[in-house]
């Protein structure tokens, strides 16, 4: 086994298998333990039927040295992702669609006598802009009489973090950054408002849930109790509800911080230095021919969207869960299977989190992407949160190969409004700075004045 | 032995599930359960009854329903 031989950190729960990497490729060791079922889903039709649905992602046997032969059935080899993106970086109707993606692929397996085993949000990412199942190993062979073994994990991955979003505040999805099996539903019930009590849906699926976990914390279940069958027409039953109680859930952004930037051209941009910019971008995109892009600070998309209509997968970060949302359903309607949109503040990014900070990655370590977009951006980490210039360069240039980055002078309106209600401390903040912290670690290649506006646009290269 | 027989015929201790069910949400399905079941077979069968009044190509939707 070399160095870059390895079992996937996350990968480590269900005894069915687990992903390893070899020389770069991911596959998936199918254990003996699992056969049974994993022969059922490829020999009932519905890997088949999934796949045709988009809704699990394909792979195909290989022949390949398994990571560990004592216990492996076969070794399969899934379609690779172009990026992984966890459900605290969604937007609420991307969460949604990830929960009604689970209870779709739910019905299909039922028809096919078999269902999901878990129901984890991280086991859905957004592959080719629809949310796609990865775990092939998530089904078994259904057994009339049993329970749903993931009702709980579905409710704290899902429904409770849309129910918060939805009724309370959508800023709630971060829940899950600090709490890695979903959010508690004890604490989903207290942060709640009260009438969410009296719904159908949410009223047993959160808060009577809550309070049955509560009473029976301690209590093992009884032999009479564990003997309780559950037929299929109940499971069913129970399946539609919880897909309904997702489905009614609604939230409409209401107000955004920078929802409307783009509108009637606001007062730091006249029409022209606006298209002036995009065409700018567009040249400079067309110079690194990206394969893949990050839009960091993109709001609605408006130029992420140039880098994907070049062809170039493009992640389109915004600290606003509003423009996220907007962005998403805008890409939805227009099927464009090449722009993720996703939530993220720069000054605190997606960190490593779970079992010895292995399980879900950092923002960092999903890097480098080939091209960076920095629009209207650097003052707002450079002043706003105080960073120096040499540290955002330097940041940069651990993300992404490419630059494209918009200077804001201090003379522009915005950065103006951001020093009047604070004291000028930022010396180093003007143009000589920042091409030297940026000439330090990039090499410039272009630089180009934006016309009607004090913002300059420049090209750089990683040195 | 004894181990096994409870493994068959349990429905919360199958030898698959990785996943801690937890005693509280196990009772709290089948209760739910037991009321939705009912209600949801209603469902199914209104659908198929408005499915008979409805035009020819809303047959597809009612046939892409689990059925019961």
């Amino acid at each position: 086994m070399s160095s870059h031989d390895q079992r996937i950190g996350a990968s480590f729960r269900d005894p069915s298998g687990f992903l390893f990497s070899r020389e770069g490729v991911l596959y998936r060791q199918v254990n003996q333990f699992y056969a049974e079922h994993y022969d059922r889903l490829m020999s009932s039709k519905l890997y088949a039927k999934l796949v045709e649905a988009d809704l699990l992602i394909p792979h195909e046997e290989v022949s390949v040295e398994p990571e560990d032969p004592a216990l492996a059935y076969k070794v399969i080899k899934p379609e690779p992702l172009r990026f992984i993106s966890y459900p605290y970086e969604w937007s609420f109707s991307q969460l949604q669609d990830a929960a009604l993606a689970t209870m779709a692929i739910q019905k299909l397996a039922l028809e096919s006598g078999m269902l999901l085993k878990d129901a984890s949000a991280y086991n859905i990412q957004f592959h080719h802009g629809k949310p796609i199942l990865i775990d092939t190993l998530s089904f078994e062979i259904y057994r009339e009489g049993g329970p749903w073994v993931a009702y709980r994990q579905y409710c704290q991955h899902f429904l409770a973090p849309l129910a918060l979003m939805a009724h309370t505040d959508v800023r709630l999805s971060q829940l899950l950054r600090v709490y890695i099996d979903g959010v508690p539903l004890d604490l989903a019930a207290r942060l709640l408002p009260g009438r969410t009590r009296y719904s159908l849906g949410l009223g047993t699926h959160i808060h009577l849930h809550a309070r049955s976990q509560k009473r029976y914390a301690d209590k093992p279940i009884t032999k009479e109790q564990s003997a309780r069958k559950m037929s299929k027409l109940q499971f069913m039953g129970l399946m539609d509800s919880l897909e309904s109680t997702t489905r009614k859930l609604s939230w409409k952004p209401s107000g955004t911080e920078w929802g409307d930037y783009y509108t009637a051209c606001s007062s730091h941009y006249s029409g022209s230095a606006f298209e002036h910019k995009k065409q700018l971008v567009k040249q400079f995109l067309g110079r690194i021919q990206p394969t893949t892009t990050w839009d960091l600070g993109a709001n609605t998309g408006e130029f992420s969207q140039l880098a994907a209509g070049m062809g170039s997968y493009t992640i389109a970060f915004d600290i606003d869960p509003a423009a996220v949302e907007q962005n998403y359903l805008m890409g939805k309607k227009k099927k464009d299977n090449l722009m993720l949109p996703l939530v993220m503040d720069f000054t605190n990014p997606s960190p490593a989190l779970g079992w010895q900070n292995q399980e879900r990655h950092s923002l960092l370590e999903r890097a480098p992407a080939d091209a960076l977009l920095a629009l209207a951006l650097i003052h707002h980490l450079a002043i706003s949160n105080n960073v120096p210039l040499p540290l955002l360069a330097e940041y940069f240039h651990s993300l992404g190969c490419w630059l494209v980055i918009e200077w804001v002078p201090k003379e522009d309106s915005q950065v103006q409004k951001l020093l009047a209600s604070r004291q000028d401390i930022f010396t180093g903040y003007h143009q000589e700075g920042f091409e030297a912290a940026f000439g330090a670690l990039f090499e410039i290649h272009e630089k180009t004045a934006v016309q009607d506006s004090p913002r300059i646009l420049y090209l750089m290269e990683k040195k | 032995m004894h181990f096994q027989l409870i493994t068959l015929f349990s429905p919360i201790l199958r030898p698959h599930a990785y996943l801690d069910p937890g005693s509280g949400s196990f009772l709290l399905q089948l209760l739910i359960a037991g009321i939705v079941g009912a209600s949801f077979l209603i469902k199914v069968y209104w659908k198929k009854i408005k499915g008979l009044f409805s035009r020819s190509d809303s047959k597809k939707e009612d046939d892409n329903d689990v059925q019961p």
